[in-house]
């Protein structure tokens, strides 16, 4: 757009989006409305109970008109001190409750966890766990993906491709039901292993279900991701770019999507990783600008792929052993230390400050979510949008407010 | 500005990818459904699911091993006796707080409390959902030689 | 209206005698009146209630399917009892208005919103002479109504003092208006070519097997009645409302749009319109290009084997609105919503042009062929 005057990274790229006559000025990108034009400012209040804020977050909208001239976040409805309540528990205890945080990512949440205290308390894994590990994990992801696909879709206003892929996801949750005994709450991965050794049958089951979503794919693309109304909607539409993902420490699909190749699968392995052959998808795709509401979207349809991948990998290459620690028993604490751990959960980087004084219960837990982190880029990113893109936004950022509050 | 091509393709990929997607939305009308009809037909719920729990009543010793891990504190319990001789006078779980974590079954010597594959607990009023195994009549609760009629897998380590 | 009356039941004349000697006025008028309103009733309760309900079930049942899921099934047979229970329940729930309403607008809008929707009715052709009103205007009026709804919307946004419902009714008059204008002008060539405005008239005009039809009449007229159907077609969508144009509602950006605050059955007026309205222009639309209560084999035409009776040419009519009402209920589980700026780039630079060139076009068409 001609009239774009910036030096904000986020406004550096043309927007379509942003009508003509604002004008973004000086660092914080305010929109200008032309004097002969001005109107009366609105306040709106979007959420807690707004169906497209994912769950309980709150949004007070400052538009004129349809076009949002600020955006702040207000979180904080579904706190519940998880931190804290760790730090009051043993730690096979406190292990149930890390789940309720990302409820659509529990296993990663877990692994997050279990790996900080697993590095403070020199725990060792059976590599067999760490396999089991990474089959859940992955599961998960593509659970995850797949939901946050969908509700995109939703967020557009197409109800039928979410439901679609709830179709697979609901076949994944039972999979994962099979071996944990949970659909959505795990408590799966524990200290030094998982619980559960996976059969022979489940395998077979779990390789069929990689085959059944790779087939729905095309389904998926041909109604929501190259449909026209779909590509307008969200190509070149809230621009996330690279600078801006740093300077926000925005991680996950999103940074990917704005082209930065960084998966800690990849860069920092853990959990045996480095054992499988996959790709780290990076943006831009075939359409829309780097790091918009699309390529967000498309990111992580791309990585659906590459986790069936690992998935297929894994169980081919399972190797026999234990799937636990008999050294760790339910009275287990750490020795005195302190460890910090990260992994990438399907929504990003998911780490934990751990930090024990070899007591009865963890010292310190301090959790470090890409949910809480991703959300913060809503009041930069927000500006001169429609309200309509507003939305496209919030679903292509994919936040978990049980995270973001914690 | 556009040009008069970018207009004419634009027109002409809303109508193809509109119809594309009713090549795919309109097979499904003839389609089976893919969902369940609740009340009559149940899912397929695994050895493994963490339901409403089972209790072995004439199994347990009291020993409180249950209690102490419960994360959320939500088993209350009372017995006359002690070890073999013990006669459960309570074995309240409260609903309200259970997290269905399972770990309560982990630390059991006995192996009396298990998890079963009821998902469902309804009721008007809180009370409704804090339910007393110690209460023979329960339909979870299993005396010496009674057969838990679907199969449940132990959580408890050894 | 007037012209049902004329075939009325002696029972009702008794009333009206009898209602005159006790208002003291001439007979013939108060027979008029109470004429009137009891076809009123009837067809409120006959026609315009079934019609709403049988337009959600559809709906809800087609959703389903598409969806791969049932749909309704528990109430009545296949759940075809659903939305009267639904309709029974809508009415013994608590109307509220709240305190920052302002009441008398409040109450007003669901009614012009209901009334707008469903006289459009009163002008179609639903079999041979079978209009209940042949206005010489009838497109006219149609569109008039259209552009009516709107006021009861705006009614409804800014009574209900909530700033989502506010957003939502002006974005449902910035569409609905701008729609109005492709609307109209392609409304304009079946008129240009059929010589008047009444939809009866235009019917008979497309009298005759399939290629008398004004979409396909003579192969030639097909180059500009197919381009003009389809924009009537999409028009009619935004002026319904229906996605991916329903930007007024939008459930998950302005969760319900103008409707937020209605409660009960005032909330059920503003939903059975929506499906009145899209039946209706499902209606206009055959009547326009697909050509009304005429079969495609002519058999309905003059001279034709059934030719004047009445329920063959209605059988043909309801199928025809049947098919572009449900093709509208599967369009909106296919597509998502465009945005606001979309939807104004679509209407004023991709269908008034095309309308216009389709109204010039076909100016010169009838100049030389007809």
């Amino acid at each position: 757009m001609s009239n774009t005057v910036s030096e904000t990274p986020a406004a550096a790229n043309p927007n379509p989006s942003q009508i003509q006559g604002v004008k973004l000025s000086g660092e914080r990108a305010v929109p200008v409305i032309p004097r002969d034009i001005q109107t009366d400012e609105l306040v709106f209040n979007m959420g807690p109970q707004h169906p497209s804020t994912h769950g309980v977050l709150r949004v007070v909208l400052r538009t004129d008109g349809e076009v949002v001239l600020e955006a702040q976040p207000l979180i904080g409805n579904l706190h519940r001190s998880c931190e804290k309540i760790l730090e009051n528990l043993t730690y096979v205890q406190g292990l149930p409750y890390v789940d309720r945080m990302d409820y659509l990512g529990a296993l990663n949440m877990e692994l997050g966890l279990v790996l900080s205290v697993e590095e403070a308390g020199g725990v060792e894994v059976p590599k067999r766990a760490q396999y089991l590990r990474v089959i859940m994990c992955e599961l998960n992801r593509v659970i995850s993906h797949l939901f946050a696909s969908g509700q995109f879709g939703l967020d557009m206003g197409a109800f039928t491709p979410f439901l679609y892929m709830f179709r697979e996801r609901e076949e994944g949750l039972k999979l994962l039901n099979m071996v944990t005994g949970g659909r959505l709450l795990y408590h799966y991965i524990r200290y030094g292993g998982v619980t559960r050794d996976i059969t022979p049958e489940w395998a077979k089951l779990c390789l069929a279900w990689c085959d059944r979503v790779l087939a729905h794919m095309p389904e998926y693309d041909n109604l929501l991701t190259w449909n026209n109304i779909f590509l307008n909607r969200s190509c070149g539409v809230a621009i996330l770019d690279a600078s801006t993902c740093m300077d926000f420490a925005v991680t996950g699909p999103c940074l990917r999507a704005a082209g930065v190749k960084r998966d800690l699968r990849k860069d920092m392995p853990y959990s045996s990783y480095e054992d499988f052959d996959f790709e780290v998808p990076v943006g831009p795709f075939e359409k829309g600008v780097v790091g918009d509401s699309w390529n967000r979207y498309r990111q992580r349809l791309m990585e659906i792929h590459e986790s069936l991948k690992i998935i297929r990998q894994a169980i081919e290459g399972l190797p026999e052993g234990e799937t636990q620690q008999k050294k760790i028993s339910r009275a287990w604490k750490s020795p005195p230390g302190e460890a910090y751990v990260a992994s990438e959960a399907p929504r990003g980087e998911i780490s934990c400050y751990f930090v024990s004084d070899g007591g009865k219960f963890p010292y310190r837990c301090r959790m470090r979510g890409p949910s809480f982190q991703n959300i913060a880029v809503l009041e930069l990113c927000s500006r001169g949008l429609l309200i309509g893109d507003l939305i496209a936004l919030l679903g292509s950022i994919d936040i978990t407010l049980g995270e973001v509050d914690r | 500005m556009k040009s008069f091509g970018e207009w004419a393709s634009g027109i002409w990929n809303g109508l193809r990818t509109t119809f594309v997607g009713l090549s795919i939305t309109i097979p499904y009308i003839f389609r089976r459904p893919y969902t369940l009809q609740y009340p009559e037909e149940l899912p397929e719920i695994p050895d493994t699911e963490r339901g409403l729990h089972n209790f072995k009543i004439d199994d347990c010793i009291a020993c409180s091993q249950c209690v102490k891990i419960c994360p959320v504190d939500c088993i209350r319990l009372a017995a006359a006796g002690k070890g073999k001789l013990a006669r459960m006078t309570l074995f309240e779980i409260d609903y309200t707080k259970c997290l269905f974590c399972a770990l309560c079954t982990e630390p059991c010597p006995t192996e009396c409390i298990l998890m079963g594959p009821t998902f469902d607990l309804v009721g008007y009023t809180r009370d409704e959902v804090i339910i007393d195994y110690a209460d023979r009549d329960n339909p979870r609760t299993f005396s010496d030689g009674e057969e838990i009629p679907y199969p449940i897998t132990s959580f408890a380590r050894k | 209206m007037l012209a049902v009356v004329d075939h009325a039941t002696p029972l009702s004349a008794h009333i009206a005698n009898w209602l005159a000697a006790f208002v003291g006025l001439e007979p013939i008028w108060v027979f008029h009146a109470v004429g009137a309103l009891v076809v009123a009733t009837g067809v409120l309760a006959l026609v315009v209630t079934p019609v709403g309900l049988g337009g959600v079930y559809l709906e809800r049942k087609l959703a389903g399917r598409i969806q791969n899921r049932r749909g309704p099934n528990r109430v009545g047979p296949y759940g075809l009892l659903q939305t009267l229970a639904d309709g029974v329940k809508l009415l013994s729930k608590e109307d509220i208005i709240h305190r920052g309403a302002d009441a008398p607008l409040f109450r007003l809008a669901p009614y012009i919103v209901f009334l707008s929707a469903f006289a459009g009715f009163v002008v179609l052709p639903f079999w041979p002479g079978g209009a209940p009103a042949n206005l010489d205007v009838g497109i006219f009026y149609f569109l008039a109504l259209i552009g009516l709804e709107t006021i009861g919307i705006v009614m409804a946004g800014w009574s209900s003092n909530n700033k989502w419902s506010l957003l939502g009714s002006m974005r449902e008059v910035a569409q609905v208006i701008s729609y109005e204008l492709p609307l109209g002008i392609v409304a304009m060539c079946p008129v240009i070519v059929a010589g008047t405005m009444s939809l009866s008239g235009i019917t008979e005009v497309q009298a005759g097997p399939i290629w008398k039809w004004f979409v396909f009449r003579d192969g030639i007229w097909a180059i500009v009645m197919v381009p003009a159907f389809l924009v009537f077609y999409v028009s009619g969508l935004a002026a319904a409302k229906r996605a991916p144009f329903d930007l007024p509602e939008a459930e998950s950006e302005l969760i319900a749009g103008f409707h937020t605050e209605y409660s009960g059955m005032r909330f059920g007026m503003f939903f059975l319109p929506e499906y009145a309205l899209m039946l209706s222009i499902s209606a206009v639309t055959s009547v326009l290009f697909l050509g009304g209560y005429h079969d495609p084999l002519g058999m309905s035409a003059e001279g034709g084997s059934m030719h004047g009776v009445w329920w063959w040419g209605l059988i043909w009519f309801f199928s025809k609105t049947t098919i572009l009402f449900l093709s509208q209920l599967i369009l909106r589980w296919t597509l998502p919503r465009l945005r606001i700026d979309q939807v104004m780039y679509l209407c004023y630079k991709v269908l008034l042009p095309i309308a216009m060139a389709c109204l010039v076009a076909t100016a010169f068409l009838r100049l030389f062929f007809s």
